[in-house]
């Protein structure tokens, strides 16, 4: 579980984040939304321990991450805005095991669960090759599978699907319901409405950095009076003169 | 130090997959000993000493006949060249390395100073002429005059070198040459590793990746320092052999480096501690050069923006070995031996010399590290920064 309270923060004299509370329930998807510039990036940075809240706390799985980052990180699989970053001159297993033993795990705990997210994300085809080459939808699986290699209770996925072909959309959100089966904590900043549609259960909505609305989809929709996520977002955002 | 070792290792295996640090390291290896022995062909002095290849002008059954054959002939200094198209352009094509004319007794000898083999020969040419003219004077003297030609010499001249009296070696080529050799090498060795495991890793994003892992910030550090301090001392190792081979290969880079022939070919040697006082101060050196690239890794913000400063760290420290390169080292106070990087280009030199005291070698060892340590807390305090990712 993710719990955030009444954090700030601020980048010079430009306040960001401005003390916003939510939670993200374990066995859960929360959908993170807002648009470019609202604040859903640098939360996702303050919850991953890169950067420190101003005021406020944050806590994931009962751990501070303030006052116990690396063991707030043990719980946490992070994966960054579109995040491909790799590096070419390893191998998918390679970089996927470089980042487990990184996390704590051992060669063989590493390598069973290299196989299964392998299975899961379908990568058998190109796990042993270079990451060199590699289009944006296997540079996007072999990311995910590095991020979540240590089996985190708690994933952060910032726009996951950024630039990816529908077949891996398909495998990356199959992935993503997966984890919520598994019972995880998963929070997804993306401005995908069709993503929100199929993933979400709650969803926290962002604007200059405040919350703006927070609860179910269900309740967030039924409250705007309407079906469609993204007629909902708009409503919202115009309500709250965000638009 | 798990983390550590980790870090490292995938640190070393990418490098050496990176085909740049192959061309880095290896091709030195390759391309010294070729380029010396390429220089080689073009200085061998020894080719010049006889059959030189000349244009010979005289008219033929005259005086000038008999001197030519006395003074270059019969001496099998010159080699007589067909004209091809005319002395000036055969001279100039470099078809013949000089033109010589004879006229009633008057030698002209013509060279090409643009070329370095013409110039050479000419010189040759002319130190013979005039020994031969010298000792046709004094035997003429002696014959006709009856003059001892040695009680009439107003003084006698005898040329010592200090290394043929001592016989101890002279390194003083060496000691013109090698500073610049080393920190060049140094300075230079680690500069794109540096740029992409620092500011690559943030350019590409796998930097952010590897905070949000368990991995210490330190340990992500030193990793990265080491892997980078270690492919530095491989290039100037490697680039060391590359010229040892190169010496091995061409004699004439040898003799260049070691006082020339004309000298007397003295070699270079050092003693056991000279060698210790030499890999201490390049390894210091080596690690104050890899914690000014740590630091400027961690503070750039694009490979780009890396590239441009740490060429200049390469540059300055190459101009400062250049303008120092005939430097007197002898009365430089112990003093200077704080001011970085000049302090190790003057104990390379003082070693080379002979004249390097243990102050001096210790004052150029706890300077550089007394830098390294305080570059490596800014470095340490950077990567503790939440402005080191923000881009």
């Amino acid at each position: 579980m993710i719990e955030v309270s009444n954090v700030c923060k601020s980048f010079g004299k430009t306040q960001v984040i401005q003390n916003i509370s939510f939670t993200a329930q374990s066995g859960q998807i929360t959908g993170f939304i807002g648009a470019n510039g609202s604040g859903k990036t640098t939360t996702m940075r303050l919850i991953s321990t890169i950067l420190h809240p101003d005021s406020g706390s944050i806590c994931v799985d009962g751990t501070d991450v303030i006052r116990d980052p690396n063991g707030a990180r043990r719980h946490m699989g992070v994966l960054f805005g579109g995040d491909v970053s790799l590096y070419n001159r390893l191998t998918a297993w390679e970089n996927i095991l470089y980042f487990a033993k990184l996390q704590g795990m051992d060669e063989d705990q590493a390598a069973e669960r290299i196989k299964v997210l392998s299975n899961l994300l379908d990568m058998e085809r190109f796990l042993f090759k270079r990451v060199q080459g590699f289009s944006r939808g296997m540079r996007q699986k072999v990311a995910f599978a590095k991020s979540i290699v240590h089996d985190p209770s708690t994933i952060l996925l910032d726009e996951p699907s950024t630039g990816l072909d529908i077949y891996s959309i398909r495998d990356v959100q199959d992935f993503i319901l997966t984890c919520k089966e598994q019972g995880k904590t998963v929070l997804v900043s993306t401005h995908n409405m069709h993503e929100i549609e199929r993933l979400c259960d709650n969803l926290v909505i962002i604007a200059n950095g405040r919350i703006i609305r927070n609860g179910t989809k269900r309740e967030i929709l039924a409250g705007e009076g309407t079906d469609d996520v993204m007629e909902m977002f708009f409503r919202i955002a115009e309500g709250s003169g965000n638009a | 130090m798990r983390d550590f070792k980790l870090i490292l290792k995938k640190e070393m295996l990418d490098i050496f997959r990176d085909k740049r640090s192959f061309v880095m390291l290896f091709v030195p290896v390759l391309v010294f000993p070729l380029m010396y022995m390429l220089m080689g062909t073009q200085l061998d002095k020894e080719e010049l000493k006889k059959n030189i290849p000349c244009i010979v002008e005289y008219a033929p059954g005259s005086i000038d006949e008999e001197l030519y054959e006395t003074l270059f002939e019969s001496t099998q200094l010159v080699r007589r060249t067909a004209i091809e198209k005319n002395a000036t352009e055969d001279l100039k094509n470099g078809n013949v390395y000089a033109v010589i004319r004879l006229n009633n007794g008057q030698i002209t000898i013509t060279y090409n100073d643009a070329s370095t083999k013409s110039a050479t020969a000419g010189q040759t040419l002319i130190t013979a002429v005039e020994t031969a003219r010298q000792l046709s004077l004094y035997e003429t003297i002696q014959t006709e005059y009856h003059v001892d030609m040695a009680s009439v010499q107003p003084f006698q001249l005898k040329a010592v070198k200090l290394s043929d009296e001592t016989g101890e070696a002279n390194n003083s080529i060496m000691a013109s040459i090698a500073p610049m050799m080393l920190v060049m090498m140094i300075m230079s060795g680690g500069v794109s590793v540096a740029v992409d495991l620092f500011t690559g890793e943030k350019e590409r994003g796998t930097f952010e990746s590897l905070m949000t892992t368990q991995a210490s910030r330190m340990s992500i550090l030193m990793a990265k320092f080491t892997a980078t301090l270690f492919i530095s001392l491989l290039g100037m190792l490697l680039s060391i052999l590359a010229y040892v081979i190169s010496f091995l290969c061409s004699d004439s880079a040898w003799t260049m480096l070691s006082g020339g022939a004309e000298t007397g070919g003295a070699k270079v040697s050092l003693s056991f501690a000279q060698i210790l006082h030499l890999v201490a101060v390049c390894l210091v050196l080596s690690v104050f050069a890899v914690s000014l690239m740590t630091m400027i890794g961690l503070h750039a913000k694009t490979v780009k923006e890396a590239q441009s400063q740490m060429s200049l760290i390469t540059i300055f420290p190459t101009l400062l070995s250049g303008l120092t390169m005939f430097m007197e080292s002898a009365n430089i106070h112990a003093a200077a031996m704080w001011i970085p990087v000049f302090n190790v280009i003057v104990s390379i030199k003082m070693i080379f010399l002979g004249t390097a005291e243990p102050i001096h070698i210790l004052f150029t060892v706890l300077s550089s590290l007394l830098y390294s340590v305080l570059m490596w807390m800014v470095s340490v305090r950077m990567l503790h920064s939440e402005k080191l990712l923000q881009g």
